[in-house]
């Protein structure tokens, strides 16, 4: 099935309407608007709408005909079916009468949902089917969809989140940093935390939100989830504040006005309260800092000895963020690798570059199906994924270094690809730009007090768009440098242009070594050769493989299960190992 | 007067298509099929082709067993007469009239079974990420992949076993063989190679491998291999069938190109597509006990090439992607409608 058509029923209310008085509510007072919102609104064959219904008590006999004409059509989206009959089936339960929950469970019967193959497809699966097997004690084992037993079910559906709980806390987490998708980690976590049975089990789920808010809270900007992302949809990565992230960061933090998706339910019926030190966190960690992360590597069938890891850098200030990946592949299809983001009066405050790289044979290191199965099916799934016009996809062939605000990228792209060029994204209504020619050299940017400057190691076209102006470089070999910064670090707009056109580029052995030198504004000296070091004032840079996550507000060593998170004189340390959440004030 | 198996193989097939005697065989086609489709516009959901889709009636019409949407890629008939499906969520198994997933979630994207044959109730099956092996007919599962080298060799396309009992496993890093019923296994050649499919000769012995690279001959059991490209307009193959009716003679499909055929253990390939209208093949099955056909599973539709012809025809399932064939006698089942 189409997976925008999956997803449709979290988010196809992102861009509905908004309450005003930002700043000025409270969380309850939010929770309450998102009920009121979900629950009236016009009635649709939605899970999420009829759960606001049911759970609200708005409207019962339409909501019951409705939900009616809902469950007698075929079923259809899998897991993600699963998980939202379970939210409706428990948090409409007060009001959703006795003949529609038996049509449920007689569904869950009749239909085989199929677990999908990504990580979040896995957690909603493996979460409604522990809560239905806690909930549906008519079942016997001719019951249920798969033929198993209720016990095992229920065995099988709790051995997956525990061992999802470690895996993710002491190993790192497959699908990290998405702005749509981390909203279906948190769904998951909040019904379990507020469901099931096991107290272990909602301990671990609260631990898992916790740690999820830490992370997101950390790169929290302005309504965007900023720094690269494992995945994320081409819509969201052009547009950082029109994500399920984005609606739920309102919720959570009130500093943008409030949006509505789906997700944001579960925290509205939940009495789960986000620690204050989140929000302090997304809204007062003024100092510029650096957060380095371990990363998994999506899982791989083919080219299996690739590095499992990579690591992600972000550089936040109050005005900006840079992050980024180290390079290469880890999902080919809607893998965002490296963008700067910042905060304006624009939708678009996002600039990032790519390689649009598309092959059967990189889809089939991903999928376990061969190269043209693979490619015949993604590439109708994902139709922009063979163009080169695309905004998301990850390469093979791209490096990336970024030392604080400035950020190296290298292209080594072979002959044989199928588009032997880069492109970089510039929105539309940028307030200044300023370029020297389209050849080599600076092009500069400023939007509201961001300011840019991207170095083009080789000549380039800049190519008018709907969505913003792109940036293609012809060239196989080819490069990047981009400086960015705010006021104070650079007064002005003109200052910056004159400090950057003072500062050294040496690309004098690109060609030859694919080695780019360069000085940044602060004085900082880089090198950076391709497939080689990487060096910060001549001093090879390495990445940490026992940090999960460093930082000055989170800190979380590999294997041991535990994220510190701490902000001015307050620390929270979640301990997954020992199923702990620990507050000092 | 001793008859080898492959030789009284032969004398029975010509007593059973002899022009003279006509007789009559009850058989059922049955397919494995990777992605649903509609037989015909129009068509009722109750006929949706998926699963493992039968038909006794020479493709006239078809049913479909296990889960509608499920993605089927190996199917085994194990000789106790429990049925498998390998599907890319798990293992399906049939009992009593309806289909248990007896795997969980580690279990998944399966590709091929093979069932060990001095010891039947034990079964191997493979998968896009290693192996796995089950000792009550596959009921319960136990993870072998750490038996495999740590790379693309976990990922295994398809299994062989020989008369020895020795099981050869077709990886995306070349071939392995284990003679001890998949507890070890050592390399056979290959390596580097994305061996999609192998085969043996029985009468020669001759074990050949289908690669994305083109099509390879072992006489010694995987010591040694020699390439064969001559006449193959294609090189990125799928799959690889011995006739064991027919001294050197062999089959080959591939991703874009086809069929080719050779009768000279692989010296020569000759196209032989008449009548396939997908040239993306799947799976290849030759019935020599009952009918005497071949078959062609493709990424759009089933086809069979008939004794003495020479043009393929099509059944009438659509544009389904075809697995895996396998023709068996027909047995009365009243299970076989939708379950």
């Amino acid at each position: 099935m189409n997976k925008f058509l999956k997803i449709l029923p979290f988010i196809f209310l992102i861009t509905a309407a908004t309450i005003s008085a930002v700043g000025q509510t409270t969380y309850e007072e939010r929770c309450d608007s998102v009920k009121a919102f979900f629950s009236t609104f016009d009635i649709a064959p939605d899970y999420f709408i009829l759960t606001a219904r049911f759970h609200e008590g708005v409207d019962l006999d339409t909501a019951v005909v409705t939900l009616d004409n809902l469950l007698s059509g075929q079923p259809r989206g899998d897991a993600y079916w699963m998980f939202s009959t379970m939210a409706l089936y428990l948090h409409g339960a007060p009001n959703l009468p006795e003949q529609q929950k038996k049509h449920i469970r007689e569904l869950w019967s009749t239909y085989q949902p199929l677990p999908g193959r990504s990580e979040h497809e896995h957690v909603l699966y493996y979460a409604a089917l522990l809560l239905a097997t806690e909930n549906f004690h008519d079942m016997d084992e001719r019951g249920w969809f798969n033929g198993k037993s209720t016990d095992l079910n229920h065995s099988e559906a709790e051995t997956f989140l525990l061992d999802w709980f470690a895996r993710t806390t002491e190993d790192g987490m497959e699908e990290f940093d998405s702005p749509t998708h981390t909203g279906f980690f948190l769904s998951a976590m909040l019904l379990l935390r507020d469901f099931a049975a096991d107290q272990g089990v909602r301990t671990r789920s609260e631990i898992m939100l916790d740690w999820l808010l830490a992370e997101f809270a950390a790169k929290y900007r302005d309504g965007m989830y900023t720094g690269p992302h494992s995945l994320e949809f081409e819509y969201s990565v052009i547009r950082p504040r029109a994500s399920a992230m984005t609606c739920i960061g309102a919720l959570l933090f009130g500093d943008v006005e409030l949006c509505y998706t789906g997700e944001q339910l579960l925290f509205a019926f939940s009495s789960y309260r986000p620690p204050d030190i989140l929000r302090q966190i997304a809204l007062e960690n003024v100092r510029p800092h650096t957060i380095v992360q371990r990363r998994r590597a999506g899982v791989r069938y083919r080219n299996t000895t690739a590095p499992k890891y990579v690591y992600e850098t972000t550089f936040l200030t109050p005005w900006y963020a840079i992050g980024s990946l180290d390079g290469g592949l880890i999902q080919p299809v809607n893998q965002h690798s490296w963008d700067v983001s910042w905060k304006a009066p624009i939708d678009r405050s996002t600039i990032f570059s790519l390689h649009p790289a598309a092959s059967p044979e990189l889809l089939a290191e991903f999928y376990p199906a061969c190269e043209e199965e693979a490619w015949n099916t993604l590439a109708s799934l994902y139709g922009r994924y063979p163009t080169f016009n695309k905004y998301v996809g990850g390469s093979p062939y791209e490096e990336l270094f970024q030392y604080r605000n400035t950020l190296i990228a290298m292209y080594d792209i072979p002959k044989t690809d199928r588009h032997k060029l880069i492109t970089t994204f510039f929105p539309h209504g940028l307030d200044a730009t300023d370029a020297d020619s389209t050849g080599p050299g600076w092009i500069f940017a400023r939007s509201w007090r961001f300011l840019i400057g991207v170095f083009a190691v080789r000549p380039y076209q800049m190519v008018s768009e709907p969505a913003g102006t792109r940036f293609v470089s012809p060239f196989s070999r080819n490069g990047l440098i981009v400086q960015v910064a705010s006021p104070p670090e650079v007064p002005t707009f003109e200052d910056f242009v004159e400090r950057v056109k003072a500062s050294k580029v040496d690309t004098s052995a690109f060609a030859r070594k694919k080695r780019i030198r360069y000085t940044t504004i602060f004085g900082d000296k880089l090198e950076f050769t391709y497939g080689g070091a990487r060096k910060v004032n001549r001093k090879k840079t390495r990445f940490d493989p026992d940090y999960l996550v460093k930082s000055p507000v989170l800190t979380s060593k590999a294997g041991t299960g535990v994220l510190r998170v701490t902000f001015r004189k307050d620390t929270l340390i979640l301990d997954m190992k020992n199923v702990r959440i620990t507050h000092k004030p | 007067m001793i008859f080898t198996a492959p030789s009284f193989f032969l004398i029975l097939l010509s007593f059973v298509f002899s022009p003279h005697q006509p007789v009559k065989i009850d058989y059922t086609v049955e397919v494995g099929i990777i992605r649903n489709s509609l037989l015909k516009p129009g068509t009722k959901p109750e006929n949706l082709a998926y699963g493992l889709s039968t038909s006794t009636d020479d493709g006239k019409t078809w049913s479909s067993r296990g889960w509608p949407f499920a993605q089927v890629r190996a199917v085994l008939h194990a000789s106790s007469g429990t049925l498998l499906l390998g599907c890319d969520h798990g293992i399906l198994k049939k009992r009593d009239s309806s289909w248990v997933l007896t795997s969980d979630w580690r279990l998944k994207n399966i590709t091929c079974f093979v069932e060990i044959a001095d010891a039947p109730s034990i079964i191997l099956a493979g998968t896009a990420q290693g192996l796995w092996v089950s000792s009550d007919l596959g009921d319960t599962w136990s993870d072998l992949t750490s038996t495999l080298p740590e790379d693309d060799s976990r990922y295994i396309n398809a299994f062989v076993m020989d008369p020895t009992g020795a099981v050869f496993a077709a990886t995306e890093n070349g071939c392995l063989v284990s003679n001890d019923s998949g507890l070890t296994w050592s390399r056979a050649g290959l390596t580097g190679e994305r061996v999609r499919d192998l085969t043996l000769h029985n009468g020669s012995g001759l074990l050949a491998a289908a690669t994305r690279t083109g099509v390879f001959f072992s006489s010694n059991r995987g010591k040694s291999w020699r390439k064969s490209s001559e006449g193959l307009l294609s090189v990125k193959m799928t799959c690889i069938l011995a006739d064991t009716a027919r001294d050197n003679t062999f089959y080959a499909g591939t991703t874009d190109m086809g069929i080719f055929r050779t009768t000279d253990g692989g010296k020569t390939w000759t196209p032989g597509s008449f009548g396939i209208t997908n040239y993306f093949i799947r799976s290849l099955y030759i019935d020599h006990s009952l009918t005497g056909r071949i078959y062609a599973g493709t990424d759009g539709g089933l086809f069979v090439l008939k004794p003495g012809h020479d043009k393929w025809d099509t059944f009438d399932l659509g544009s389904c992607a075809i697995s895996s064939i396998h023709v068996h006698p027909f047995m009365q089942d009243s299970s076989q409608n939708h379950e």
